[in-house]
């Protein structure tokens, strides 16, 4: 809706940007023609007059002439009744004495000459002369020509005043102004009709191109202006579209550098869970490691009633190893037997070093009996080996205490701390040997 | 209807206005008739001259004044006639050999020679024949011309309104007549000449010097008791401003109106007897023979040609079947030279 409301502002201030010329002209046209047609109805009623003056005394020209006084009333009636704007209708003689009236005449009547007089006051008044009218005659019996104004119109025997009221002439111009401003109006609301479509062909394209900028704004980047339908506008929602699809080029290529971080930072974080299930010394799972996987192989043989035996090792000694050769050899020392070890045994078990010089060894599906087997050729083995250290062979030895898991224990810790008392004796019984344990 | 043409014209003695002459006068036509019947006088063989006056130039009275010229040049011994037209102040003596005689054609013409003869003696001597106007015009001019001048007036002798009312209109007895200064020395001969045709005459006088608001009640006195109304030549009674309210009170009444001018059928009248321009140059011609074969100045001539004319549509709408015109001519000219 927020695109909406400067749009019908817009749309207005075209319209009005439209209309207003029309509007200014069309007011100025309204003036001059009521000016002009105001003084037409006036020149109109003043002819009617004057024809209505005329023909009256035209026809009052023989009843002046013969004194007809009835017949001059008769006429004047006439006049009157045939037009109900005449107020008044006065038949002077030539002396100027009312001879009739019909109606009443206003006071204060013009003097009477040979011109014809036309007043237009609060009412218009008409006075015309009557002549007699001069016909052809023979002019080889006139002893003098006729001069031109006798040719035209005699002497004049009266004079015919009419007087007519103005209500029905203010009332025409009062119509003709209705009629003017309704007209005015009509064309002005088609003149609105017509810009408003004129003006849609720019105000729709705009609002296209706005709904669209506003669902850019929104993130829809795959938003687009139809640039077909734009018209004038093409060029703008071309741009707007060349602009959408920078800001969308601009968010991809982001979306892929955070990913890219994103995969460094998840492989890292793998690489240091790896880190702490390996003991980064020997390479043989850490403690941690260890103890879930023996958890997990102890769920097992309960589960599936299959045997589960535990070998811990201790190498005899190793605290004159590092005193004697230091850390160095020792640490090489632990890495070595490490490897010893882990070749001694199959790819299902599970060498741990729990800490120091003491490690621990998982042997699924094996019983005790087997396990003690697979310690003496570990014992063995670790035994045979020996290492060069600045020139010196050194060799060393190591105890084995193995535990076959029992399912009435429930738990690593004592599995393992019945391996422990195993390797305990082992080492109270003179170091280098494997003990079983009870 | 067409005026016959000049040749065929069968002389019909000059009307006289006999109940106007003095006995002077009376004696003078005499010796002028005698003058005719004796043959040529030395008078008015001096010169081949004539002068035809005009007031203006262009219009009836020019066109009359060409008619005459070239009918009397057409005469026997007319070829050596020099006929000069031109305006009555252009006409100079002393430019070329002095006129015969001068005619005028017109009221104006006769006015301006009139006034030119009181100014030039010269001019006194030669005869002037006063043409295309009516008595009124002509004693209004000149109450008493001197004795070289004569007229071929317009006015139609009385007798023949009287005659053509008895032929166009036998079943109307009362003949109304408005009478003014210049009409009314011909109340009695009308009423004379009405009454023998068992006509009577209604009328009425409007007074020397009475104004034109006197007309109307005059006219209605006259409407009242007629059945046909005769107007007759008086600048008084009958001219441009009341014809027409004229026509109209007698048409009100349903009454016919005979008036002297054609014009004024044109207006409405019914019926007219009247003198062309054409007719009146050609009895014009005829004294300028005469006086240029040396006779005697002739006495003022009324009309002795005329023509019948009739508005149809205004007989017709008062009821009134006319006989035609130009039988009504005939037979009235048969009638005149048989007596």
């Amino acid at each position: 809706m927020t695109a909406f409301k400067p749009l019908f502002g817009m749309r207005a201030r075209l319209w009005v940007a439209a209309a207003l010329p029309a509007v200014l002209a069309v007011a100025m046209l309204l003036a001059g023609f009521l000016d002009r047609h105001s003084s037409e109805l006036t020149a109109a009623l003043r002819d009617r007059a004057r024809a209505a003056a005329a023909q009256l005394g035209g026809a009052a020209e023989f009843a002046l002439f013969a004194g007809n006084q009835e017949g001059l009333q008769r006429l004047a009636d006439a006049a009157l009744a045939g037009d109900e704007q005449m107020r008044g209708v006065g038949i002077f003689s030539a002396d100027g004495r009312l001879q009739v009236l019909a109606g009443s005449l206003s006071p204060g009547l013009p003097a009477f000459g040979s011109e014809e007089y036309i007043g237009l006051g609060e009412r218009l008044v008409v006075v015309v002369p009557v002549h007699l009218v001069s016909v052809p005659g023979d002019e080889l019996f006139d002893l003098e020509p006729a001069p031109r104004a006798m040719r035209q119109g005699g002497r004049i025997v009266g004079h015919v005043v009419v007087e007519l009221t103005l209500g029905v002439l203010q009332k025409q111009k009062r119509d003709l102004l209705l009629w003017a401003l309704a007209i005015t109006f009509f064309g002005l609301v088609l003149a609105g009709v017509l810009s408003t479509l004129i003006a849609s062909s720019v105000t729709r394209p705009i609002a296209n191109i706005s709904r669209v900028v506003a669902r850019i704004g929104e993130g829809e980047f795959d938003a687009r202006a139809d640039v077909g339908r734009s018209g004038a506008l093409g060029t703008l929602a071309s741009g707007i579209n060349a602009m959408a699809s920078q800001v969308a080029m601009t968010q991809e290529h982001l979306r892929q550098q955070v990913q890219l971080a994103t995969d460094e930072l998840r492989k890292q974080k793998e690489a240091a869970e790896l880190a702490a299930r390996i003991d980064p010394l020997t390479g043989v799972a850490s403690r941690r490691a260890f103890t879930e996987i023996a958890e997990t192989e102890i769920q097992r043989a309960l589960r599936y009633r299959l045997p589960l035996a535990m070998v811990m090792v201790d190498i005899d000694h190793f605290k004159n190893v590092n005193d004697t050769f230091g850390h160095m050899t020792g640490d090489a020392v632990l890495a070595s037997f490490a490897h010893i070890i882990s070749q001694e045994v199959r790819e299902v078990d599970v060498v741990g070093r729990l800490g120091g010089e003491e490690f621990v060894v998982l042997l699924p599906n094996i019983s005790g009996l087997e396990a003690v087997q697979v310690a003496e050729r570990m014992r063995l083995a670790v035994a045979a080996s020996e290492m060069l250290v600045n020139g010196q062979q050194l060799r060393y030895t190591a105890s084995f205490g193995v535990a076959e898991f029992d399912a009435k224990e429930l738990s690593l810790s004592s599995f393992l701390a019945r391996a422990d008392e195993a390797l305990y004796r082992a080492k109270r019984n003179g170091r280098n040997r494997v003990e079983l344990a009870a | 209807m067409s005026p016959p043409a000049y040749s065929n014209v069968v002389p019909s003695p000059p009307c006289v206005w006999s109940s106007e002459l003095s006995p002077t006068r009376r004696h003078i036509l005499t010796l002028t008739w005698a003058a005719l019947l004796l043959g040529p006088m030395e008078a008015f063989g001096a010169s081949n001259v004539v002068w035809v006056a005009l007031a203006e130039r262009g219009g009836i009275h020019e066109d009359a004044a060409a008619a005459l010229r070239d009918a009397l040049r057409s005469g026997s011994g007319g070829q050596n006639l020099d006929v000069k037209i031109a305006l009555w102040r252009d006409l100079q003596l002393g430019q070329g050999p002095a006129p015969a005689m001068v005619v005028t054609m017109g009221s104006g013409a006769y006015r301006g020679m009139v006034e030119r003869v009181s100014r030039e003696p010269a001019l006194a001597s030669l005869p002037l024949v006063a043409t295309l106007l009516p008595r009124s015009s002509f004693d209004a001019i000149a109450p008493a011309p001197n004795a070289r001048t004569t007229a071929v007036l317009l006015d139609q002798p009385v007798a023949r309104y009287a005659e053509l009312l008895r032929r166009a209109m036998p079943d109307y007895r009362r003949v109304g007549v408005v009478f003014g200064p210049t009409t009314l020395p011909l109340r009695q001969p009308l009423a004379d000449a009405l009454a023998s045709r068992g006509f009577q005459l209604v009328d009425a006088i409007v007074p020397a010097g009475a104004s034109a608001d006197a007309v109307f009640p005059a006219l209605s006195s006259v409407l009242q008791s007629c059945d046909v109304l005769l107007a007759l030549p008086d600048a008084l009674v009958v001219n441009a401003a009341s014809l027409q309210n004229m026509l109209i009170a007698a048409y009100r009444q349903r009454i016919p109106m005979v008036s002297y001018s054609a014009a004024h059928v044109r207006a409405g009248a019914t019926l007219a007897l009247h003198t062309t321009p054409a007719q009146s140059a050609a009895q014009t011609v005829t004294v300028l023979r005469r006086m240029l074969a040396g006779r005697q100045l002739p006495p003022v001539q009324l009309a002795d040609t005329f023509e019948v004319v009739a508005n149809e549509q205004v007989a017709r709408s008062l009821g009134l079947a006319l006989p035609d015109t130009s039988a009504l001519e005939a037979a009235m000219r048969r009638q005149e030279v048989g007596q």
